[in-house]
């Protein structure tokens, strides 16, 4: 009944006119980021985060859901229509969803990727609603050394799990950690990597990281890809929606897909991408004629996609109630509260229900609002698509440039931007997954502030990271994931 | 030498710093007195572990590879990505002095320039002017973020 009431407080809240005006702003900003190649939800939410700098914290996280939904739907509209997902969670729409515009079809793709979303979202909410009071509760009972665990744990699985060699994902996850050591040492007030730099001693920020990466790394990797050319945009649309026939199809692939996506995306780790590859295969083992898929089958575009949008939902859990972000997107939107000065974790449902449920309400709003946005809308939006990226990339520069002065008002951050910047384009020119570099940033201090409080109240006795059931099961947990993969590979060796 | 392996040396080099970094700090007057080294120092330790173990791995796929992966430097876009660097210092020294709409004018400029070539110069301009101004608008006059005045001028 609390849940309720304090669901019905959050609506309550979402559903006044200028919160409305917000998310759907952010929800229309994020679909265009979310269209363009290479750019998807981290990016969006990373350059449009100094729009909400003036705002009041509620405002500011209801615009940054709409602008994260709203590069989810982009990212399908470009995987539908031209074949290039905007990032991993895209992927999944191309399968199906261009050979469907190649057969004309692309009204009914685009219908059915924004219903599926949609279903995807809503249903991900309502598990959220149900399962986020209990899991901070349960959270409250973690000690210092129980959080350095579940750290440890969460950085680790995300490294191991990451695209390619996960021991490339585990020196991303250092090198972030690192990074996140550099400044005056909040216990003990020892400057740590300085190097003599004033602007040094307070930290690097880490959103000045999150841009870098995420804007000026893509806009980087852009320059060698971009003499590729063009596609043509289908711009014409007849009624954009679905049969009857179709719907029936796709009903329950989408109802199947949802939950299943929520509880993918609420793993360190997994997140959108694994979430949509999985429902397109699950469907595709269910269904009984497999050999429509990859051909333009309408269920293939609908699965993957209520996954996927569950799946951004369902990663919002471990960040909200725990403090540990489970994707790029959820640590970019976790930076948007740090900024705000808010701390995600157990404490933020009992300090600050108002502004997490009516994020939540918002959730419902704002999937609603998106789905009546990309519906009617669609022809409109993708016109976008047409913009080319030659214009749209020195853009998306400005704004990172822009977005990095409002962070602190200092011009010095544009010398790190362009620095980590390089970093993040090399790091992916040698297959270094990027994901966990921005995590360990985010979550670095607080993983080792809690190292250090268990240490200190252990009086220095590590035994203290293994002194509680809890730290067995996380320790174990941990080990599992870091050798996991090179099992998998030796099995697969035998074989 | 693979890029591969190229990574792993300077993550190596980085491991090596980091660690060597750790282990000149000062020792903390309050509490256990090497506390703050514990955690960057094992981070550190952790990096040379994992760059020596990538760059092993990488000589032995090398040998067996046959045809051999390797970098140059000279790649058009490494230039442009520099140049985008340089412009971005260029940025960075002109924005207070001359104020954020005339800066970004010129950035905007360059980094088009560089992107949609010389020839589209026309829409280059529009572009770049459009954008700085719209965004000078929207950021400082409706939203309430500090940016950087031109001297004289009205904004």
């Amino acid at each position: 009944m609390e849940t309720f009431s304090l669901l019905l407080q959050g609506l309550q809240v979402a559903m006044e006119p200028m919160n409305l005006l917000w998310v759907t702003v952010g929800g229309v900003l994020g679909t265009i980021i979310g269209m363009l190649p290479g750019l998807g939800p981290a990016t969006g939410v990373a350059i449009l985060l100094p729009l909400t700098f003036t705002m009041g914290p509620i405002a500011s996280l209801i615009t940054m859901a709409g602008v994260y939904y709203g590069a989810m739907y982009g990212g399908s509209r470009a995987s539908i229509l031209i074949n290039t997902p905007g990032d991993g969670a895209a992927v999944a729409a191309t399968f199906d969803g261009y050979p469907m515009t190649l057969n004309g079809n692309a009204e009914a793709a685009l219908a059915i990727s924004a219903i599926a979303s949609f279903i995807g979202g809503v249903i991900a909410t309502v598990i959220m609603v149900a399962i986020s009071l209990p899991v901070a509760k349960f959270a409250l009972k973690f000690g210092s050394a129980e959080y350095f665990m579940l750290f440890l744990f969460a950085l680790s699985a995300t490294a191991s799990m990451s695209k390619g060699d996960s021991l490339k994902g585990f020196i991303s996850m250092i090198i972030g950690l690192l990074i996140a050591t550099v400044g005056i040492d909040a216990q003990s007030g020892i400057k740590r990597f300085t190097f003599g730099v004033l602007e040094l001693q307070s930290g690097i920020d880490f959103l000045v990281v999150i841009i870098a990466v995420y804007a000026l790394g893509e806009v980087f990797k852009s320059f060698q890809n971009i003499a590729e050319g063009r596609k043509k945009v289908q711009k014409k649309f007849g009624r954009i929606w679905i049969t009857k026939e179709q719907w029936k199809k796709t009903f329950w692939p989408m109802i199947r897909s949802a939950p299943f996506g929520f509880f993918i995306g609420a793993l360190p780790g997994a997140g959108g991408t694994m979430a949509s590859l999985l429902a397109y295969n699950n469907e595709k083992n269910l269904s009984k004629h497999p050999e429509e898929f990859g051909k333009g089958a309408i269920e293939g575009v609908a699965a993957p996609e209520a996954a996927n949008n569950a799946a951004s939902v369902g990663a919002l859990i471990p960040m909200l109630t725990l403090g540990i972000p489970g994707s790029g997107t959820t640590a970019v939107m976790m930076g948007a509260l740090l900024m705000l000065g808010l701390q995600p974790g157990p404490m933020l449902f009992q300090q600050q229900p108002t502004i997490v449920w009516a994020l939540i309400g918002s959730m419902f709003i704002g999937n609603i609002i998106l789905a009546v946005v990309n519906i009617p809308l669609a022809g409109a939006l993708v016109r976008v698509l047409s913009v080319p990226p030659k214009i749209m990339y020195p853009i998306v520069l400005g704004l990172a440039f822009v977005g990095t002065f409002a962070i602190s008002y200092s011009v010095v951050d544009f010398y790190f931007l362009l620095i980590f910047g390089v970093v993040g384009y090399f790091l992916s020119a040698a297959k270094i997954p990027v994901t966990p570099m921005i995590l360990a940033v985010i979550v670095g201090n607080n993983m080792e502030q809690s190292f250090r409080r268990a240490y200190t109240i252990s009086d220095g006795d590590l035994g203290t990271f293994f002194g509680s059931p809890l730290c067995i099961i996380l320790f174990i947990l941990t080990i599992v994931s870091i050798i996991g993969p090179t099992v998998r590979e030796f099995i697969k060796k035998l074989r | 030498m693979s890029i591969t392996f190229i990574s792993g040396l300077l993550t190596f080099i980085l491991g090596v710093a980091a660690t060597i970094g750790t282990f000149s700090l000062e020792v903390a007057s309050i509490g256990i007195p090497y506390a703050p080294k514990v955690f960057p120092g094992v981070l550190g330790i952790l990096l040379i572990i994992c760059s020596i173990v990538i760059m092993i791995k990488e000589i032995i796929s090398q040998r067996n590879a046959e045809t051999r992966e390797t970098v140059s430097l000279k790649s058009p876009y490494l230039i442009k990505i520099l140049l985008t660097c340089v412009f971005g210092v260029i940025y960075a020294l002109l924005f207070k002095v001359i104020g954020y709409v005339l800066a970004t004018m010129f950035f905007m400029g360059a980094e088009l320039w560089l992107f949609n070539g010389r020839k589209n110069w026309k829409i280059n301009t529009i572009v770049a002017v459009a954008f700085s101004l719209f965004i000078y608008i929207i950021f400082s006059k409706l939203l309430g973020v500090y940016l950087p005045q031109t001297p004289i001028i009205w904004f």
